[in-house]
């Protein structure tokens, strides 16, 4: 409110200038007409508004992409999670919780994407930006094959082609999801 | 409207952890859904002409091997086309399950 008063304060005072056209002797100017002045005036108002809505619109879009990234810096810190679990059955078996804990971790990362791919739907970030979580999401699918393709419910001791092929998908996931925060960040 | 016995709720008449492949894996294993619930009720909405409708919602997740033994085992006893075509998931949890099944089927093999 104090910052639109000083803004019509400001507009009278143009306007008042535009109408006077020697000082110290106020006089009106014949030549100024009211289209002019509400021209200028017009424009004035736009060239105030105009940055104000823009800004603000731009900082909107940076609160939701910081409102996803969040999201995104979630699903990678579950897919690191899982990856030190899979590791560490190369030297123990994996038990049946430990299984089960995977499978519902790689669940909540899936469902988080698809919140994810919903927002930026919604919020209108660049086609390029759901290109990418479209990547992500094939990128989680392969991890998780590789992940769950073989593990029965008792126990589970990966091979190590297993294990090359967690690493491979594994690096590609992380890739992907550094290439989304990248994405939303530009 | 599909009726009750052309719809598969995973959740409530199976079980809310699918476990893995064979039955020898454990309980709930993929082999276990497809014999006791999956092919039946295939069985019977092909009969009726119907499609079967799988509630995936509702579970702890579902692991590849479990997927793969249960929709991948259906596409190699009735063929890949038939069992696409009679089938419809709903996932509203895990919307790219839905993908990925179609994924196993259509990579059947004997």
């Amino acid at each position: 409110m104090r910052f639109l008063s000083h803004v019509a304060l400001f507009i009278f005072g143009v306007i008042v200038g535009l109408l006077v056209t020697k000082v110290p002797g106020l006089r009106i100017k014949p030549e100024a007409n009211i289209a002019e002045i509400g021209n200028f005036g017009l424009g004035l108002i736009i060239a105030l508004v105009l940055p104000l809505v823009v800004n603000r619109a731009i900082e909107s879009r940076r609160r939701r992409g910081d409102i996803v990234a969040d999201h995104i810096k979630a699903v990678r810190a579950g897919v690191a999670s899982i990856h030190e679990r899979f590791a560490a059955t190369d030297t123990a078996p994996m038990d049946i919780g430990q299984t089960r804990l995977i499978v519902a971790n790689i669940k909540e990362l899936s469902t988080t994407l698809t919140l994810v791919k919903r927002g930026l739907a919604r919020w209108g970030f660049r086609s390029t930006a759901l290109d990418v979580l479209d990547r992500t999401t094939t990128a989680l699918r392969s991890y998780k094959k590789a992940v769950t393709n073989r593990i029965p419910a008792k126990s589970f001791r990966p091979t190590t082609l297993e294990m090359m092929e967690e690493s491979a998908t594994y690096i590609n996931l992380i890739t992907s999801l550094e290439d989304l925060m990248d994405e939303l960040q530009s | 409207m599909n009726s009750l016995e052309h719809m598969i709720r995973v959740a409530t008449e199976f079980s809310k952890s699918p476990g893995a492949r064979h039955r020898s894996d454990g309980e709930f294993s993929g082999e276990e859904f497809l014999e006791s619930l999956l092919e039946p009720r295939f069985k019977l909405a092909q009969d009726a002409r119907q499609k079967l409708t799988i509630d995936l919602d509702g579970t702890a997740g579902y692991a590849t091997s479990f997927l793969e033994a249960a929709f991948g085992g259906l596409a190699r006893k009735y063929g890949i086309e038939k069992v696409l075509a009679g089938l419809e998931f709903i996932s509203h949890e895990e919307p790219s399950l839905v993908d990925e099944i179609t994924e196993y089927i259509k990579e059947a093999k004997d």
